[in-house]
């Protein structure tokens, strides 16, 4: 028989579905398999929401913790896979409004450090940072759903579950993101 | 998946933005020891419940004791007329 194949996060790839074996997964075997199939992807999923890659990595372990404490209920690598991927989009979005709290109350305005200056580089270099800051720019939901389409590779139905919307939300934010980021993307 | 990516204008946008982020991703330095990181706090969270626990573990070990002894005391003596005065019938003549 041909066994199921479950996506792996950002990279396309398919694996083995594993749901046989990870109800035997005590919790920690559990994080130790999940932590070296997705983390990575986590982080860096992360990172392309919240912008800061310290922050990222945080959120992402304790997303681990808070399925270890868990694990007793999901007992299945898809459903601990939708935990995780949940568990990030909703701390990243949880600490962009701390963010933004924080940022509402500095007297001083920071420059962006990650502003692409005009010497950057290569076109391909200025094209590319064009787009991430204006993906930047976009309002948190809309970024979410870009992200987990066009990094995360994932569908409608995952991207609500991932962001506890409908899919017809799914579809409004991913056509605004698109449409604000069109004039970035149109004049490259 | 539900995409109009096949949509000319949709797909160059659609292809230009996995490129960038997945680029942008891949410039994401991740840390050798998460492993290790995840571990100690789920150590430091088994430790500052412990406490909790144990508490737990004692209140319902008394309460289990307590449900024992009650269980094997002898059933309290039933109310009952009080002896002596309290003879029924006809006073004797």
């Amino acid at each position: 028989m041909t066994p199921e194949l479950v996506t792996e996060l950002g990279s396309g790839r398919t694996m083995p579905r594993q749901r046989a074996q990870t109800s035997t997964w005590a919790a920690d075997e559990a994080v130790t398999r999940l932590f070296a199939a997705h983390y990575r992807p986590l982080v860096r999923l992360a990172t392309l929401l919240l912008r800061e890659p310290g922050m990222a990595e945080e959120i992402v372990q304790d997303a681990y913790v808070a399925l270890h404490s868990r694990w007793w209920r999901l007992r299945d690598a898809d459903k601990a896979l939708g935990y995780l991927r949940v568990t990030v989009v909703n701390r990243c979005r949880s600490a962009i409004r701390h963010r933004r709290v924080v940022q509402a109350h500095l007297a001083a305005a920071r420059p962006d450090p990650d502003a692409p200056s005009a010497e950057a580089g290569a076109l391909d270099q200025l094209r590319h940072a064009d787009v991430i800051t204006a993906l930047r720019a976009l309002p948190p939901r809309q970024r979410e759903a870009i992200v987990l389409r066009y990094y995360a590779d994932l569908s409608e139905a995952q991207i609500a579950d991932a962001m506890g919307v409908s899919r017809g939300a799914v579809k409004s934010h991913t056509a605004r993101g698109i449409a604000a980021l069109r004039t970035s993307l149109d004049g490259l | 998946m539900d995409t109009d990516d096949n949509l000319p204008g949709d797909a160059r946008a659609a292809a230009l933005l996995r490129r960038a982020l997945h680029t942008e991703a891949d410039r994401v330095d991740v840390r050798p020891d998460g492993l290790t990181a995840i571990r100690g706090k789920i150590d430091a969270r088994r430790r500052r419940r412990m406490p909790a626990v144990l508490l737990g573990a004692a209140a319902a070990t008394v309460a289990a004791s307590l449900v024992g002894v009650v269980g094997c005391l002898p059933p309290a003596p039933q109310p009952g007329p009080p002896s002596g005065a309290a003879s029924v019938g006809p006073a004797p003549p």
